[in-house]
């Protein structure tokens, strides 16, 4: 190899060296640059979801149980005693009728049938409702969570929509625009029936009239 | 013959006859017509014409309505680039979109004005010409057909204010389109550049009963029109400069229309473009609409 190819070739590669530097600096921060290490993937991408724990709390409207049956407590009563208490099935206490709550999914009979299941084919009353405290729900955690914090409880399963909403993707908010206003992130709930979630359909709005060439004279008399 | 037909109305009598009747009008500012006339464009008012013009324009409301009105003049905040995002794979053209926009901004009911169109399209057609904004909307969604609403895509790049002949039309500092509709003389340019049929005019006096009136206002946007002018959406103008969403943004049952500042990272819309598929509407002609259409699913 001549002087002058040896030349040639580390010109070029310094020519491509000073592009791959170019190249990568807009993406490369000081810390991956000491370690030497670049993380796969662009960075903005990481940090879009960084922020996904779940125990953020969102301002929402009170959800629409609250004008309906709530409190659930008011009839479903945790028994004064405890709820390990041996109270025999069909006890009346104060008008009430009490006992233990019974576990096995099962459809039900005497309450509750204005309520359809046409969620998923497993699912049923207390894999959501707190086996116990009925005013609030349960995570599979097995965590009470009131019915402010639904979302939390559909994004369980629905990750990904959770996601969306979140970041206001999905769903819909009222008040303030700015990312930092005040606003209220509607429920779940206050648009999907829990129960079954699938949107039903609405009904549409009025025809746009046809434009009314020619009508306009007639108008201006009526004025 | 001659003479007594100059006597009737030389050239030097009319001048001389409009003159002073110009000037007693001016004098007289009966009604504030002469105020009216004499306005200056909204971009050169100063502070205090701004303020006696909202004054003016309250009062002249007040009797014509009998209710008393807010109108607001306040100017585009720095660092703010409005942007929307509509949710294709979400929307149903359910139309509520339209009537919100009608009551919140105004338009005339008669003869009848909407800035939002829905148009519906057969499921696999993309073509515009076939697509319906008359349609029955009956219970929605329909199965086998889809819909695009379209209303002002608030261009970066306006084809209708490089056509105003008056400047009567521009972009604010914020990226909406605003029309001030005392300099419009409804020659109609805008609406032949707009590519998107945002532009809708005022062919008669537009009639909205008193009652169904918005009384919360903005001289650029929601203002009572007179005849002969041309309106347009401007993002609900008179809600967002106070920060509030627009009203179709708010009333869409399916949440399908998004809103926020593209210059925020974290605003609703940048979010949306950063992590869906995002497409404008007729994009090829350079006129860089802040309207996203995305899919969600």
């Amino acid at each position: 190899m001549t002087k002058k190819s040896v030349c040639k070739y580390t010109f070029r590669l310094l020519i491509i060296t000073a592009l791959t530097c170019l190249f990568f600096s807009g993406s490369i921060t000081a810390e991956e640059a000491k370690t030497g290490i670049v993380k796969a993937g662009p960075k903005q991408e990481q940090q879009l979801y960084k922020n996904d724990n779940d125990t953020k709390l969102y301002p929402v409207p009170p959800p629409l149980v609250y004008q309906s049956l709530y409190p659930c407590q008011a009839c479903h009563r945790k028994d004064i005693r405890g709820v390990n208490s041996q109270l025999e099935k069909g006890n009346a206490f104060l008008g009430t009728y009490i006992h233990l709550p019974d576990p096995k999914p099962r459809i039900l009979i005497r309450m509750h049938r204005d309520i359809r299941l046409h969620h998923a084919k497993w699912m049923w009353c207390l894999n959501c409702h707190s086996t116990y405290e009925r005013n609030y729900l349960k995570l599979i955690t097995g965590e009470r969570i009131s019915f402010e914090q639904s979302y939390r409880l559909c994004g369980q399963c629905h990750g990904s929509i959770y996601r969306d909403w979140k970041l206001g993707i999905h769903g819909r908010r009222v008040g303030e625009w700015k990312s930092d206003g005040k606003k209220l992130y509607l429920l779940c709930t206050h648009c999907h029936d829990p129960h079954q979630p699938h949107f039903r359909k609405l009904p549409g709005m009025a025809i746009p009239e046809l434009p009314s060439y020619g009508r306009w004279e007639n108008l201006e008399e009526h004025e | 013959m001659k003479k007594e037909h100059d006597k009737k109305l030389t050239r030097r009598t009319f001048l001389k006859t409009a003159g002073v009747a110009a000037a007693s009008l001016a004098v007289s500012g009966c009604n504030g017509i002469s105020e009216e006339f004499l306005q200056s464009h909204f971009r050169e008012m100063g502070p205090d014409e701004i303020n006696q013009t909202r004054e003016r324009l309250e009062k002249q409301y007040k009797k014509k309505y009998g209710r008393t009105f807010h109108l607001g003049t306040e100017p585009a905040d720095p660092g703010i680039l409005f942007g929307y995002g509509l949710d294709l794979s979400r929307c149903i053209g359910c139309r509520r979109c339209v009537y919100a926009c009608v009551h919140e901004n105004n338009q005339s009911r008669m003869p009848q004005i909407q800035w939002i169109r829905v148009l519906r399209f057969k499921n696999g057609s993309r073509n515009f010409e076939e697509s319906d904004h008359y349609y029955d909307a009956g219970m929605v969604p329909k199965e086998g057909y889809y819909t695009i609403p379209i209303q002002c895509q608030q261009c970066e790049n306006p084809p209708c204010v490089k056509v105003c002949p008056t400047g009567a039309t521009w972009k604010e500092p914020d990226g909406i389109v605003v029309v001030d509709y005392n300099w419009c003389i409804g020659c109609r340019y805008c609406m032949a550049a707009c590519p998107y049929w945002a532009r809708h005019f005022n062919f008669a006096t537009p009639h909205v009963p008193a009652d169904k009136l918005n009384t919360n206002l903005h001289y650029l946007g929601n203002r009572p029109r007179m005849r002969g002018v041309v309106e347009k959406c401007t993002f609900c103008i008179q809600r967002t400069r106070k920060g509030r969403y627009p009203a179709c943004v708010e009333v869409c049952p399916v949440g399908a229309r998004k809103f926020g500042n593209l210059l925020d990272e974290n605003s609703e819309i940048s979010m949306i473009i950063k992590t869906k598929r995002v497409f404008r509407l007729k994009a090829d002609l350079n006129t860089q609409p802040k309207f996203y259409y995305f899919f969600s699913l």
